[in-house]
């Protein structure tokens, strides 16, 4: 397989799932940890549906929406339970996903996951190669950016802006608010059922470790190192942290020290961008 | 006559404190009312009330002769009733002009569906408001700060990018909590005079104003207020003279 390829695809598929954390934790302020759960749900969602024979545009829509719905219910407690209340019910939803995982084994496969999704093909083309597999991904993330960008720059998304700087104010204004939020937690949604669903497609096999907590972590660290609420920021944050693996491995370590110097990487990056630059490289603080 | 906003007995408790005590005043079409009276006489309580942000535990609002109370908030801001705030709260990571965008009345290409999809016409109804919101802000001779930050520009723009947001709701009746509280004198007189303009163009004002030389200048009518209560509403000259609210007014008197 090609090293350079995967992690090119990997890093975009993350990158749609940046965009999709962008919109509610830089956007319009709801502090998800959850929205690996979701990626997760798209990732099963399509696994399911192409494996019981349904085709690919149409499991891949299936995702999508599932993720959608998903996401609009679990960001309902956000109306009523502000800031850090809403992380630690979102920390529970994330539990509680992959609880689900785990021991739903008749529909998820358990903790074996799910083996041998097949890839789609078009008129002879198979998309399991990375070489075919990355247009497949730079066709999504430019989709997802096109969108992103037209979203933010429309009166739509200057509304989400007023309302995350001040819910108050743009209730005084006459704004529905309660529609907007739940407008943008479907998008969301939406973009992390794409991300999954191309996840499944290009691992061919899923299982719950893909989709824990320390997932929602990760992604919310390549939202601090990219900076939140810019395209550029959601962007270069997966690209940088999914590099650092990449070069831990041309350091000659010991292969036992990898794994936990990867996790003390992470922590540190989070820590220090958290202390010494909040806005990340092209953002703004979350 | 039907007045333009009736307020009729409102009372309103907080924890056996009592508010509002059967509160009643009216205001007309194109009258300035200074709405007067020392900390605590229940002025803010008031605003919220009429603009749906408390429910009063008893008596009515009426807003051209239909009853409004109980109504939520974003359904008495469609009415025509809007609001400013004591401590401004503006948008403050948005552009001048956006402050006044997002608060047109005009609610079209606010989905996500408008934005993604259909892009070009998404783009025209930007286009319409911003040509709306230059219209108001010009309104409040802010139109040349237009592209600038909220941050970067001075305390009395401030105040009256407060005011241009309020009009950008197409409100009938504006209610302004201390509109020139801590401003210089030039500002002040921007104010007032922005205030006059507003009014001889037909809005019905409600202002919360402490300076009495203020008052003097702007109110057509004047309501009281001391302990949850309207002690009295006239015309300045009539309000204003009595020695007793002068001492409630001022300290002292209870």
């Amino acid at each position: 397989m090609n090293f350079f390829l995967s992690y090119i695809i990997l890093a975009e598929i993350f990158a749609i799932v940046a965009l999709s954390t962008n919109f509610l934790v830089g956007v319009i302020g709801i502090f998800s940890v959850s929205q690996a759960a979701i990626m997760g749900v798209g990732a099963y969602a399509y696994a399911i549906a192409v494996m019981a024979g349904i085709p690919f545009p149409l499991a891949l829509l299936l995702a999508i929406a599932l993720c959608a719905l998903l996401n609009v219910a679990t960001s309902l407690p956000s109306l009523r339970l502000e800031g850090d209340y809403f992380v630690v019910t979102s920390f529970g939803l994330q539990i509680v996903a992959t609880a689900v995982f785990m021991n739903w084994s008749a529909v998820t496969g358990g903790t074996s996951g799910i083996a041998g999704i097949p890839a789609p093909r078009f008129s002879g083309l198979s998309f399991d190669e990375p070489e075919n597999f990355v247009f497949l991904s730079t066709f999504a993330l430019a989709l997802a950016s096109a969108s992103y960008w037209l979203l933010m720059r429309s009166s739509y998304g200057r509304t989400l802006h007023a309302i995350r700087l001040d819910e108050l104010a743009a209730v005084a204004a006459g704004r529905h608010v309660l529609q907007m939020k739940l407008g943008i937690s479907a998008v969301s949604g939406a973009y992390a059922g794409l991300g999954g669903a191309l996840y499944a497609i290009f691992m061919s096999f899923i299982d719950p470790s893909s989709f824990e907590i320390h997932v929602s972590v990760l992604i919310l660290t390549m939202l601090v190192v990219g900076g939140a609420r810019t395209l550029a920021g959601s962007i270069l944050g997966p690209f940088i942290i999914l590099a650092v693996p990449q070069m831990l491995t041309l350091l000659a370590l010991p292969p036992h020290l990898i794994g936990p110097l990867r996790s003390l990487a992470f922590g540190v990056i989070l820590v220090s961008f958290m202390l010494w630059l909040p806005k990340g490289l092209a953002g703004r603080k979350i | 006559m039907v007045h333009m906003l009736q307020v009729e007995n409102v009372t309103k408790n907080f924890l056996g404190l009592r508010a509002l005590d059967a509160c009643s005043f009216s205001l007309d079409q194109g009258e300035v009312t200074c709405l007067v009276g020392p900390n605590g006489a229940g002025k803010t309580t008031v605003f919220d009330c009429i603009t749906g942000f408390l429910n009063p535990d008893a008596g009515t609002i009426m807003l051209n002769g239909e009853t409004i109370t109980g109504m939520n908030r974003r359904k008495i801001v469609q009415k025509g009733i809007g609001r400013s705030f004591q401590n401004l709260r503006l948008f403050e990571e948005l552009s001048v002009i956006d402050n006044v965008i997002v608060c047109l009345a005009d609610d079209s290409g606010n989905d996500p569906i408008t934005a993604i999809l259909r892009p070009f016409h998404s783009q025209k109804i930007l286009d319409r408001k911003r040509g709306e919101a230059l219209k108001i802000l010009e309104r409040v001779g802010l139109e040349h700060k237009a592209d600038h930050f909220v941050t970067q520009i001075s305390f009395g723009q401030q105040k009256l990018l407060c005011i241009a947001r309020v009009l950008a709701t197409q409100a009938k009746v504006m209610l302004l909590d201390e509109p020139t509280s801590g401003l210089s004198a030039t500002a002040l007189k921007n104010m007032v005079d922005v205030i006059r303009q507003l009014s001889a163009a037909g809005m019905t004002l409600l202002v919360v104003e402490h300076n009495t030389k203020i008052v003097r200048d702007i109110a057509d009518r004047i309501v009281f207020m001391h302990q949850g209560r309207v002690l009295a509403s006239g015309v300045p000259g009539d309000v204003l003279e009595r020695r007793d609210l002068a001492d409630i007014y001022f300290g002292g008197g209870n």
